[in-house]
């Protein structure tokens, strides 16, 4: 048997669906002896699997109808170029990080309300909701505003303060600014807003108001107060002021409403339970988890919470304990994809931590369970330079 | 001459070449939507996770409609598809505004991503990895990148990729290794990827 050197070996590694079994042998011979091909070898059939794993990119049918239909009448790509609404990646550039970016939005979107009391002053509506696209526009090509020039972009007037780079993607409903200092003015609507630089988004909330009989509060956004008769009586009754019938005109309170923001929904407590732990904060991560768990969740976000404690413990030194908890989900939720990476990882833990034969009986029972695994070359890999035949 | 409209969806009524090469658009709308599934598939794989597919799927259609007169069929339809599509896309990648541009949620998580420690862990799903190598892949020449795409992650042997980009295998090789040499260099140093390079603990 030749030695194979680390070049044929990458060769190898990527060509592994198509090796003789000669050719296994050798490689399995260097990856046992080499750690920065094995690292690759781990790299490639990782990428491979995660590819695998993501759902087909497909069209809707009608999306493809008009595709082909534009692409036979011979619609070019540069009238598309041009349009505004024409094309967007959805990215925003970092290269030009150099340049100020900085958005000053000015928020005033309010919504729809409750059937309004029976009193002669009344809220505002917000105008009636868009009109339901029954396909988005594509996504656009940036577009340069000059200081004070103005555009449209989705339910939002644009207003350049200094010249400016933005990017509309009308399918993300997010506008990207990658240079200069943008004013947007939202319009009332259901549909959602943002706005997007290189290091964070602004969101459209909403308006958030307060009425009884005889008194409104807006605890966000802002909106206005009508007559029976459509006269204004209040312009713009801004977050954290109240106005009430009896009182002549709007007073600013003493100290503005505590306004209580809506509670974070489990998918969003999931997601910085694993912010916190790839900080290192235990503490936090596990309250985020434990309410994430209290607060209703699917059966898919149960999964992955629980999976969560397991990571909480193998994070917290406790590899007993995360193999335990990853061992439960695996076998409970075995027909989900939490289930199989909880699974790889209780074998993966317990390679590293446990007795060997426990480790190789877990990384058996991950292959029996999971035969079409996401993790299966890789388990069957460790199968074998743990000393198995398989 | 036997029609050579060869596709792996099966056979195509006799004649549908000579009616796509004369332009006949009941033949040509015939082909392209028994394509379109594969060829989304294609470009969705070259262009990764986060990118709009629909641009790109849109100029593939409208070079091969222009191209089909002077298709010969001696390849099969959707490889010839494919080569276009392949061509689009580093194109595409080629746009010196395309190659800067990454996505804020990859430039949120760089920023979440905890200075390296040896004993920090960090829970990387297989999605959010497969961003993070695509991330890197965005870093190459876009002739590097589509050839290691195709070869490493899709596994399409070294004479397919190479005539999917119209040039040699050892070109192809060459670009490959290129890639790779790059690529790990980058996966190695990323702290979102270490929990995969656990293979030394575990020897």
């Amino acid at each position: 048997m030749t030695r194979l050197s680390c070049w044929k070996a990458a060769d190898a590694i990527e060509r592994r669906d198509h090796l003789a079994d000669a050719e296994r042998l050798e490689l399995e011979t260097h990856l046992e002896g080499c750690a920065r091909c094995a690292e690759y070898a781990t790299l490639v059939a990782s990428v491979r699997a995660a590819a695998a794993a993501e759902p087909p990119r497909q069209l809707t049918p009608p999306r493809r109808e008009r595709l082909i239909d534009r692409a036979l009448s011979g619609a070019a790509d540069a009238p598309r170029e041009a349009r505004p609404r024409g094309r967007s990646l959805g990215w925003i550039a970092a290269g030009v990080a150099a340049t100020a970016v900085v958005a000053t939005v000015l928020l005033w979107a309010p919504r729809p309300t409750a059937p309004s009391p029976p009193r002669p002053a009344r809220v505002a509506s917000s105008d009636p909701a868009p009109p339901a696209q029954t396909e988005p526009a594509p996504p656009a090509a940036p577009s340069q505003l000059a200081a004070g020039v103005g555009a449209r972009f989705g339910r939002a007037t644009v207003r350049a303060i200094e010249p400016a780079t933005v990017r509309w993607d009308d399918r993300a409903e997010t506008l990207y600014l990658t240079a200069g200092v943008i004013d947007v003015d939202v319009e009332p609507g259901d549909r959602r807003f943002a706005v997007a630089t290189e290091r964070f988004t602004v969101e459209v909330l909403g308006t958030r108001f307060v009425v009884s009989a005889t008194e409104v509060r807006v605890e966000r956004g802002a909106v206005r107060v009508l007559g029976p008769d459509g006269t204004p009586r209040v312009d713009r009754l801004a977050a954290g002021h109240a106005w009430s019938e009896s009182r002549p005109r709007a007073e600013a309170p003493a100290a503005p409403p505590r306004v209580e923001p809506p509670a974070p929904s489990v998918r969003r407590r999931l997601a910085r339970a694993r912010r916190l732990l790839a900080a290192s904060r235990l503490d936090d991560a596990r309250a985020q988890i434990d309410a994430a768990l209290r607060a209703g969740p699917s059966r898919r976000e149960r999964a992955e919470a629980e999976t969560l404690l397991g990571d909480h413990a193998r994070v917290a030194g406790r590899p007993a304990e995360a193999i335990e908890r990853y061992l439960r989900v695996g076998r409970a939720y075995d027909d989900l994809a939490e289930g199989d990476n909880a699974s790889f990882s209780a074998a993966r833990l317990r390679m590293r931590h446990g007795p060997p034969a426990a480790g190789r009986a877990l990384l058996e029972e991950y292959l029996a369970r999971y035969p079409e695994g996401r993790f299966r070359d890789e388990a069957a890999r460790r199968l074998r330079s743990a000393g198995d035949p398989r | 001459m036997t029609d050579p409209l060869r596709s792996s969806d099966g056979p195509r009524a006799q004649g549908d070449l000579e009616r796509c090469r004369a332009g006949d658009r009941a033949a040509l709308e015939r082909v392209l939507r028994a394509e379109l599934p594969a060829l989304e598939r294609h470009i969705g794989g070259l262009i990764g996770p986060d990118r709009d597919l629909d641009d790109l799927v849109q100029r593939t259609l409208v070079r091969a409609v222009r191209a089909f007169p002077k298709f010969r069929g001696e390849a099969p339809v959707r490889l010839w598809l494919a080569r276009i599509a392949t061509n689009v896309v580093i194109d595409h990648l080629r746009t010196p505004q395309r190659r800067r541009e990454v996505p804020l949620r990859l430039v949120v998580d760089s920023s979440q991503t905890p200075a390296a420690e040896p004993s920090a862990e960090r829970v990387v799903d297989a999605r959010a990895r497969l961003r993070r190598v695509f991330h890197h892949l965005d870093r190459l020449s876009p002739k590097n990148r589509t050839a290691f795409i195709l070869h490493v992650i899709e596994g399409r042997p070294v004479h397919e990729v190479a005539a999917l980009m119209k040039t040699s295998q050892v070109t192809t090789r060459s670009r490959v290794f290129l890639a790779r040499r790059s690529l790990r260099a980058w996966a190695h140093r990323d702290p979102a990827l270490r929990d995969l390079f656990e293979v030394g603990g575990d020897r």
